[in-house]
């Protein structure tokens, strides 16, 4: 099993804890493993198409996985998955 | 529910504004659920126009949870500012927004600052006003 780093945000979704283990091959499998343990991180980390939310950075072993092979990349069983929010924002008016 | 600011905070937001202005400046706060006691500013990273819009690294913000862990505080949420406009939070604000997180928008204009306001998602994924006691 891979561990998984939960951001401060998303820890009450996971009783306060900071890392938790998942099972899967790729990202993805880890991903769809995480929110079927703790189904109320799901609509943080996913959007409606079911595809991660471009707010959520994923990174392996500190690569960002857009820079790998994105939610196909391998995951080892001892890695680290890390989520990490993009934070943004401002006054920008389309 | 109210959040007290510390004025080592307080004091590190109003300047980064200032000094960032015309631009938007942005950083991370620290403390307790009831307590802001610290913040520390970062670079703004946006690739749109900085005057409008802000962006943190992921770098920035895997030391800014590692700082948490160092000082033995909370991560508790950012802050930015809104040079020229309201202390609100924007269409992009919300869009990148995450739950529990608290956003501090200082508005401020090249003269003096104006307010500072603090907005968390509520369950219905809106943003509801926090009363910040300074």
């Amino acid at each position: 099993m891979a561990t998984v780093l939960i951001p401060t945000p998303l820890r009450k979704y996971t009783n306060n804890t900071a890392k938790v283990n998942a099972s899967g091959r790729t990202v993805a499998e880890i991903m769809n493993d995480l929110v079927s343990t703790y189904p109320e991180m799901k609509k943080y980390l996913f959007d409606g198409a079911g595809t991660i939310r471009s707010f959520v950075n994923i990174f392996v072993d500190q690569e960002d996985v857009r820079s790998l092979n994105r939610t196909e990349t391998v995951v080892e069983t001892n890695s680290i998955v890390s989520i990490v929010p993009a934070i943004a924002g401002g006054i920008y008016k389309k | 529910m109210h959040i007290s600011i510390d004025e080592e905070a307080l004091s590190t937001i109003q300047i980064s504004a200032k000094n960032s202005f015309p631009n938007e400046c942005c950083g991370f706060l620290f403390g307790n659920e009831s307590n802001i006691a610290f913040a520390i500013e970062v670079i703004n990273t946006s690739e749109k126009r900085k005057a409008v819009s802000f962006q943190i690294s992921a770098t920035d913000y895997i030391a800014a949870e590692q700082l948490a862990v160092e000082k033995d505080a909370k991560l508790l949420g950012v802050y930015h500012s809104h040079p020229n406009e309201p202390a609100r939070p924007s269409v992009e604000d919300h869009e990148a927004a995450f739950p529990n997180f608290l956003y501090l928008i200082l508005s401020l204009s090249k003269t003096k600052i104006n307010e500072l306001k603090g907005w968390k998602l509520n369950h219905e994924n809106a943003f509801e006003e926090q009363l910040i006691k300074q």
